[in-house]
């Protein structure tokens, strides 16, 4: 087990750097670069640059040296726990990350948690009630949640509480509280506005979930281990969460390495619908204005994420799994 | 607090009878009032300069209170910041934009041949952290400009060699420039010329290696990677050192740093303008602005009451039918603008172009005029701008004092039969299978247009030419593309057409004049020419053709000119060779735009000019701004 843990971490620093090398070049593919993207966008807002700034600019930020070069000089900064500077928001990536991470952990983990604990219940339910009423049900509003895109259910969602209830739902704060330190008055008006980024991110989420382990499930409960169980005396509902369950658990729990990058990019599109204050919109934003060494950190965390994912799901299948264990100790 | 409008009206007659309040009679909001009776805040007639500016309302004379709620748009967005609270430049632009009138300079002299300007500043004149302001933070902030080693952005429009400035004694400054500018002042009180009176030196000046050698190092310590950058990000343009002293009415609590949701402004207690009653302005407590990341969201919060006076970003053509609506149930009323724009969108032919057979056709004026006729532009306002505007070519508009007939409204009536004509005229008389027409050099004519994803109007605009050109056997390629791969295929000169919409139809013409003849890297018809009248010493700078080179004689010798007659002379003679070259392609001339305001908002404009140059709403004086009880 130590040894397979040694060989994971291994091959995850081996893919990160392979990671840093497309992340970069990447980032470099699109036309112009930050600073083309920087007076095209004062040139929107009306205003022009005269053409030392452009060279002082692209002097200032190197970009005229050749991207090796450019390359070279990130990733010596990162050994150094240095992640660089945004040129657009002037300040170092690690402040912004620091300032964001924690609300998009909690928005996003919410989500995740919302979306684990009404699905699970739900797909049980349908696969042991195949073709009954709730299952029908269950299924309708699953295919809906699957079929509208998330962006459109913020938008729906934000004229229905405008028009009926005369509320904006954006953002997760209201103004009084967004510069406040954090208070219980604070955490209410957070609440009060965090459900609906949650209920977007998490219906998608969940109709897919509920429509996996419903035909896992499903699998499962006519194999002959289950009449055997039966058979033997056990309850319906003991047999049903002791054995069948956990092996339909399998898929879901090996989907826990998508889940975990999702804190940054799962709510892209819901965030900047709804103006959420969390690293989503900034991501986008950086990628649009080809800041690159934002982009770059953040798609790095993010890659770096899905990494630890998979090996927290790999260890949880092997827990969960006694034949994925014993596979693993047979390699060895 | 005076409650009647009688009372009001006749005091604020007798005040003009007057002249300014003297020291000892103005008063204050009610907060400072009790800071200064706690003792943490000095009396008031300490903080104002003897000399305040009194503003004449709009309106009437308002009430303390409130708070002005706007939104802004990404992390670029410092120009709205820049339009509201912050234009308080040293010269200003009046409200009607007729002329330059003194601002924080108490008056200003101009020699005649318009080399050397004098400011006279008032006497205990202070920054919003009460230290006195003086001709020395004027000096500084001209020496960071002119200084080779600042490589932050400079505003545009200076020509930094040419320009030093000289301390006479704390309070008279003088700008001495080596070239004639009979522009200067107006560029003084553009939105770029408030640099000047931006920079306090008493908190920049650590920053700045002339004054304290160790600048480099105190900037890498406060977090930035250079002076340079310290400069830039604490000292002009940028917000966000919300400690900066500034000569704002608000002044900064919530720095603009892209990660604050909220920025907000409170009021200057060291605000340097009355009104004919005496009070301290501003009237309103605090400013917020909210930073969203999408436009949906700021039209939800115009039409849910959330915003109070802004047109930021949202009041488009498309949005106005909800934003209207809207009104009684969000307690908002609309009121107009002028829009200082000429046209919605100008389509440019790279006349610079680098493939030579290209060059040739796009420098055919009749080729131009045949397309520009062509184009069906009663059909490009009825579906894309609801009926609203009308066709117009790149010319100032019919109410500015540079009006031109001829620029203005040739080749502008559909007419495809002519247009044909024109082109078979031109020898361009053989046509593919497809039926495009075949150019000079056998290959069929097909024009690529790159336009701007985020400007939906042009890609709207681009679609219905493409049918009406289709008429003429000229294929025109319209692509969505991302706004960086359009500057980049412009910097490169490697575009065939550009499209982007008319600044410079009022005043702002003088000062823009990128349409009319190659004038900055906007001038995107002919980057080459434009180059070199730039004289950037870039590699793809061109010698333009005589009338071209005209034209930029004829705008050096304005410049060299203080007379405004005969700058209006000069720059008619410009606009003239304009016409004959016809070197762009305009369509629709903008109608009035508008501007959101909350219904108990007094002093609010009407009709103000909405332009970049003239900052609005800043020349109004947003300090006027009130709630009504």
């Amino acid at each position: 087990m130590l040894t397979y843990l040694a060989r994971r971490l291994v091959t995850m620093i081996l893919t990160l750097v392979a990671l840093s090398v497309v992340v970069f070049v990447v980032i470099q593919l699109p036309p112009g670069d930050f600073v083309t993207s920087y007076i095209a966008s004062l040139s929107a807002a009306g205003e022009n640059v005269d053409q030392d700034t452009i060279i002082a600019l692209r002097d200032r930020y190197k970009l005229d040296q050749p991207v090796l070069a450019q390359y070279g000089a990130w990733v010596a900064e990162i050994l150094r726990g240095n992640f660089g500077y945004s040129f657009e928001m002037q300040t170092p990536v690690a402040e912004i990350f620091s300032q964001r991470i924690g609300i998009s952990l909690a928005v996003e983990l919410t989500a995740v948690v919302v979306m684990w604990a009404v699905s699970i219940p739900i797909g049980i339910y349908s696969a042991v009630n195949q073709y009954s009423l709730g299952d029908y049900a269950a299924t309708i509003l699953g295919f809906l949640g699957l079929a509208i895109p998330n962006f459109l259910f913020a938008l729906v969602l934000m004229y229905i509480c405008y028009n009926w209830f005369g509320v904006t739902i954006t953002g997760l704060f209201s103004p009084e509280y967004m510069n406040a330190r954090w208070s219980l008055d604070r955490f209410l008006d957070f609440a009060s506005h965090v459900w609906a980024p949650i209920l977007v991110i998490s219906t998608a989420g969940a109709a897919q979930l509920v429509r996996v382990l419903r035909a896992n499930l499903l699998d499962e409960l006519n194999k002959p281990y289950v009449l055997t169980a039966r058979a033997k005396g056990l309850t319906r509902r003991r047999m049903i969460w002791r054995y069948p369950v956990r092996v339909a658990m399998n898929p879901l729990v090996s989907t826990i390495g998508w889940v975990l990058p999702t804190v940054i990019s799962s709510s892209f599109v819901t965030a900047i619908v709804l103006n959420l204050p969390t690293l989503s919109p900034i991501l986008l934003r950086a990628l649009l204005s080809q800041d690159m060494y934002l982009a770059g950190a953040l798609i790095m965390f993010m890659g770096l994420l899905t990494l630890v994912g998979t090996l927290i799901s790999d260890l949880l299948l092997a827990w969960i799994d006694p034949r994925i264990r014993l596979g693993m100790v047979g390699a060895n | 607090m005076l409650n009647t409008k009688y009372v009001s009206v006749s005091l604020a007659a007798l005040m003009a009878l007057t002249g300014p309040a003297l020291a000892g009679e103005y008063t204050q909001a009610p907060a400072l009032k009790a800071a200064v009776e706690a003792g943490t805040l000095p009396p008031l007639e300490d903080r104002l300069p003897e000399n305040p500016v009194v503003v004449t309302p709009i309106e009437s004379v308002g009430t303390y209170g409130g708070t002005w709620r706007s939104a802004l748009k990404g992390t670029y967005d410092t120009g709205w910041v820049r339009r509201t609270v912050g234009y308080q430049p040293l010269v200003a632009y009046d409200y009607e934009w007729t002329k330059v009138v003194p601002n924080v300079a108490e008056r200003f002299e101009v020699n005649e041949d318009a080399t050397e300007f004098t400011f006279y500043l008032r006497e205990g004149h202070k920054w919003s952290d009460g230290e006195p302001f003086t001709a020395e933070d004027l000096k500084f902030a001209v020496d960071i400009m002119a200084s080779p080693a600042y490589g932050g952005r400079k505003p545009g429009g200076f020509e930094w060699t040419k320009i030093s400035g000289e301390v006479i004694d704390p309070l008279t400054f003088k700008i001495t420039l080596s070239e004639p500018n009979g522009l200067f002042l107006e560029r003084l009180a553009t939105v770029e010329g408030q640099f000047i009176v931006n920079a306090a030196k008493h908190y920049c000046g650590k920053y700045f290696p002339e004054v304290s050698p160790d600048a480099n190092e105190t900037a890498k310590a406060a977090g930035f990677d250079s002076w340079t950058q310290a400069i830039e990000q604490s000292c002009f343009f940028n917000f966000v050192d919300e400690d900066r002293p500034l000569l704002f009415a608000w002044r900064q609590v919530t720095p603009y740093d892209g990660l604050n949701q909220l920025i907000e402004w409170e009021r200057n207690p060291y605000f340097f303008k009355v009104d004919p009653e005496g009070q301290q302005l501003p009237y309103i407590d605090k400013v917020q602005m909210v930073q969203t990341e999408n436009v949906e969201d700021i039209v939800l919060k115009v039409v849910n009451g959330e915003i109070d006076f802004s047109n930021r970003h949202f009041a488009t053509v498309t949005n106005k039918p909800v934003i209207y609506d809207g009104q009684d149930s969000g307690g908002y009323t609309l009121k107009s603008t002028t829009d200082a724009r000429m046209n919605h969108a100008i389509f440019q032919l790279n006349l610079t172009h680098d493939d030579p057979e290209k060059r040739k056709l796009y420098n055919e004026k009749d080729f131009r005029a045949a397309l520009s006729m062509a184009m069906d532009r009663e059909e490009i306002i009825d579906v894309v701008f609801a009926g609203q505007g009308e066709p117009y070519q790149a010319a100032p508009r019919p109410s500015s004092q540079f009006y031109n007939e001829t620029l203005a409204k040739q080749f502008t009536d559909y007419d495809p039969d002519a247009a044909n004509a024109l082109l078979d005229d031109l020898g361009l008389t053989e046509r593919n299978s497809e039926g495009i027409r075949l150019g000079f050099d056998g290959e069929p004519i097909r024009i690529q247009l790159f336009s701007p994803s985020d400007q939906i109007e042009f890609n709207d605009i681009a679609q219905l030419i493409t049918e009406h050109w289709k008429e003429i056997g000229i294929d025109l390629d319209a692509r969505n593309a991302e706004r960086s791969l359009v500057y980049e295929r412009i910097q490169n000169n490697t575009h065939d057409m550009h499209v982007w919409w008319g600044d410079g139809g009022l005043n702002d013409a003088l000062l823009d004049p990128r349409y009319y003849f190659p004038f900055n890297l906007e001038s995107a018809f002919a980057q080459k020419w434009a180059q070199h009248f730039m004289k950037t010493g870039s590699t793809i700078t061109e010698q333009p053709p005589a009338e071209v080179q005209q034209q930029m004689d004829l705008y050096l010798e304005l410049i060299a000119t203080p007379d405004k007659g005969q700058q209006k002379a000069l720059f008619g003679e410009i606009l003239d060779i304009a016409a004959e070259q016809f070197y762009v392609m305009g369509t629709v001339l903008p109608a009035d735009g508008y501007i959101v305001a909350n219904e108990k908002l007094g002093n609010v404009p009407d009709g103000q000019v909405y332009t970049w140059m003239y900052p609005q709403p800043g020349p109004m004086e947003t300090a006027q701004l009130y709630f009504k009880k």
